[in-house]
């Protein structure tokens, strides 16, 4: 635990969030188009004014 | 372990990626602020406002309320519609329009909170009693349209509901 | 694996201090558990199956009536309000405790606390079971519920102030013998949760005191509904954030130890917590969008506001899938996505959290169509609303709690957890059910299904909802065995006979930072500057309003039993 502990400052920078990335992306994809298909839903049901 | 005076000056460490995430993620909030702002002032898919109070007690004493129901104030262009929702129903409970004309609801209750939801339109907002609740919707396709009441107002809520008929 | 014990935790609650959160969690469960009965049968209810007359045994007969919404305001008050706060509460003294390593400054504060919640539960427990309070756990005016339901609530509430109260000379003790350390984590995330459900209540408080209760008491003859309203979303939606904020506090300064790793990021960890208790509050006509007595341009500015309140939880999900996949490689996980298998998946308390985790992917989407203006017209009060709070409070923090009763129940009673392969299906079942139930209820809700409406008995119910009408049935059902399963399992591991070995405990796990906490900035640990900046946004999002609508008071409706 002490050798591990040494290097934590450092430890940030050699641990490489990679699969983070592809992660936050693929939810980022399901929730546009999950969004986007309520707004879509949304302007076929006509105007309010 | 740093003193107070040192540790007054830590800057905030953010890694990298992370604040590249963040700056993404501020940009997509910001996309979905965009777009319904769109839709909401430009596009006509507007929320109700403000309309008027009214005194539930009284309210059916006199016109408008005395009377709910269609009121043609164009012909075949632009109606007025007056519908009072009580537990478990609302009068009235079927109006009738013409495809392509402009139909301003007007929405009140006279004893508990009730929903307005007109299937397959945009037109859904509360009905409070004391408050006078309003959209304008144009029905484009001849048919008939449920309005439902979407909260809950007693033991008889599942069975409120009228309908609009959509002439051609 | 399966259970983490040691024979040297770092710092020992005593028994005392054990037995009195060991309270909280047993009425929490408690609460739970009958909450949930009416669970799948409002289920079986939309699909057409009645199955309340076979339970009339249950209900105390007063007038005779018990309807599918005393089942629903059963089910709401006793899983939404009781269950969580309780664990809530109980889950805030353990991380107060345990995190700046010393006892309560005062444990009576915190006990009477505890005991006015458990006064208000009673109270309020009798006219909901006499079915005198059918009335919703939103309860809207002018529908009235007897005086009881209210009094009981208002116990609840008081008493989790007074609870609060408790943290607060704790923490200000610990910062008086410890002037130069950052507040542990842990403890600073439960307690800015207090600090912000205790600014969030004054709302409900108000509603309740200065509205409802003198209605109920006949002093007046009128309530104005939409003021009412408007006090009650004030606490409504930063209600969601106290449920929420406390299973946050887990995946962040819990979940990367279980998970063999280290939290990504104490800074924004912290960041993240300032601001929900900055952004929870001035936010609450998201649930008003389509309220007739308040201003479209109010409207759109909470819609705003409550996307800025979005950024948190975002940067939530990247720090706390960083801190899992920094734990996933060095347990050697592999590959872009390969890494996830890694986790510690035979473990019950990390299955549950990583469960609660992916599903509230979903609630989020979800949450960010809610606060979208205009949207609201098609999600408004439909069948998609509790399709969404059930990946919320039914499953971001409900699961997140069984995940934590896990290790938490053994660390209390000194026993061992009983059947974790149990514990571990548990959490699959619940996930499985809830997977069918509220994809089936966010589908049929954009279809046009209302809320809080017994479909089976409405006449309006076109053919293409049935097929999903189905499925909430079967994935309600599913839930509810997953849960007992839960119930089983805590409940058998509490009552047990069977101890853990002499000397051994399970120790609460408190992950560490790979940052070091005395690098992250002092305005990360500084209160005045953030309560500032709160009670200011507060009143510039909803003072204007407030004013508008309390001067124009219209006490018009009298009230209505249900």
């Amino acid at each position: 635990m002490t050798t591990e502990s040494e290097h934590d400052s450092e430890a940030q920078g050699e641990f490489e969030p990679r699969g983070t990335v592809a992660f936050v992306a693929a939810f980022v994809v399901v929730l546009l188009l999950m969004w986007f298909s309520i707004y879509i839903i949304m302007l076929s049901r006509g105007t309010t004014i | 372990m740093s003193s107070p005076e040192t540790s007054e000056k830590i800057p905030l460490h953010v890694d990298p990626t992370e604040r590249a995430w963040m700056r993404a993620a501020i940009a997509i909030l910001v996309v979905f602020a965009i777009s319904v702002t769109i839709a909401g002032f430009m596009l006509g898919i507007q929320l109700p406002t403000t309309e008027q109070r009214v005194n539930p007690q009284t309210l059916q004493d006199a016109p408008p309320w005395s009377e709910p129901g269609v009121r043609e104030i164009v012909a075949g262009e632009q109606y007025d519609v007056y519908v009072v929702a009580k537990r478990f129903f609302y009068e009235p409970n079927v109006v009738e329009v013409p495809a392509g004309a402009e139909v301003n609801f007007y929405v009140t209750s006279t004893d508990v909170q009730h929903g307005f939801k007109i299937q397959d339109t945009n037109v859904n907002f509360m009905v409070i009693p004391g408050q006078v609740s309003t959209l304008t919707f144009t029905f484009d396709e001849p048919g008939s349209y449920d309005y439902i009441c979407t909260e809950y107002c007693g033991l008889g809520h599942a069975v409120m509901f009228g309908s609009v008929t959509v002439t051609p | 694996m399966l259970t983490d014990t040691t024979t040297t935790p770092v710092y020992e609650l005593t028994k005392s201090d054990k037995r009195f959160i060991g309270w909280h969690i047993f009425f929490a469960v408690t609460a739970l558990t009958i909450g949930s009965l009416f669970g799948p049968l409002q289920a079986l209810q939309l699909a057409g199956v009645d199955w309340y007359p076979n339970i009339d045994f249950l209900f105390i007969e007063i007038n005779g009536v018990n309807s599918y919404y005393q089942g629903l305001t059963l089910h709401g008050v006793l899983n939404a309000l009781i269950w969580t706060t309780f664990f809530i509460t109980g889950f805030s003294t353990l991380a107060v405790i345990r995190g700046l390593k010393r006892p309560l400054a005062i444990p009576m504060i915190n006990r009477v606390g505890f005991w006015m919640m458990v006064a208000g539960l009673v109270v309020a427990a009798i006219p909901l079971l006499g079915n005198q309070a059918s009335v919703l756990y939103t309860f809207y005016p002018p529908m009235e519920a007897d005086s009881l339901f209210y009094i009981g609530l208002v116990l609840v509430v008081v008493g989790s102030w007074i609870e609060g109260l408790g943290f607060y000379i704790t923490l200000y003790r610990w910062r008086k013998e410890n002037p130069d350390t950052r507040t542990p984590f842990i403890t600073l995330a439960v307690v800015i949760n207090m600090v912000m459900w205790q600014i969030a209540t004054i709302g409900i408080a108000v509603e309740v005191l200065a509205l409802i209760l003198p209605l109920s008491f006949g002093w007046v003859g009128g309530i104005d509904p939409q003021l009412s309203r408007t006090f009650f979303w004030f606490t409504g939606h930063p209600l969601v954030y106290f449920w929420l904020l406390p299973a946050y506090a887990s995946w962040y300064g819990m979940l990367p130890k279980q998970a063999g790793g280290k939290l990504f990021s104490d800074s924004l960890a912290r960041l993240a917590f300032w601001l929900f208790l900055l952004l929870s509050v001035p936010l609450g006509f998201h649930h008003q969008f389509v309220d007739p007595g308040v201003p479209s341009g109010w409207k759109y500015i909470h819609s705003i506001l409550t996307f800025a309140v979005g950024f948190p939880s975002l940067l939530t999900l990247f720090t706390v899938v960083a801190s899992l996949e920094y734990a996933a490689r060095k347990r050697g996980g592999k590959g872009l996505f390969g890494w996830v298998r890694a986790l510690p998946w035979g473990n019950g308390s990390v299955t549950a959290q990583l469960l609660a985790g992916i599903l509230f992917l979903f609630g989020g989407i979800g949450g960010i169509a809610n606060a979208s203006y205009s949207l609201n017209l098609v999600l408004h009060n439909t069948a998609w609303v509790p399709g969404h709070f059930h990946l919320t409070v039914a499953s971001a923090v409900t699961l997140s709690f069984f995940g934590i009763s896990y290790w938490l129940v053994p660390h209390l009673t000194g026993k061992p957890l009983w059947k974790p392969k149990l514990a571990v299906a548990s959490s699959w079942i619940y996930f499985s059910g809830m997977l069918i139930f509220s994809n089936a209820m966010h589908t049929v809700g954009l279809l046009g299904a209302p809320r809080r409406t017994p479909l089976g008995l409405a006449p309006y119910v076109p053919a293409e909802w049935n097929g999903h009408l189905f499925r909430v049935a079967i994935g309600g059902a599913i839930m509810w065995i997953g849960l007992m399963v839960f119930v089983a399992v805590v409940a058998v591991t509490a009552f047990q006979r069977k101890r853990l070995p002499e000397g051994e405990v399970v120790d609460v796990p408190i992950a560490e930072s790979i940052q070091d906490p005395q690098l992250t900035p002092v305005w990360l640990d500084r209160w005045k500057p953030w309560l500032i900046a709160t009670a200011v946004l507060i009143i510039l999002a909803y003072g204007p309003q407030l004013i508008d609508q309390v001067m124009g008071i219209e006490s018009t409706s009298p009230g209505f039993v249900p």
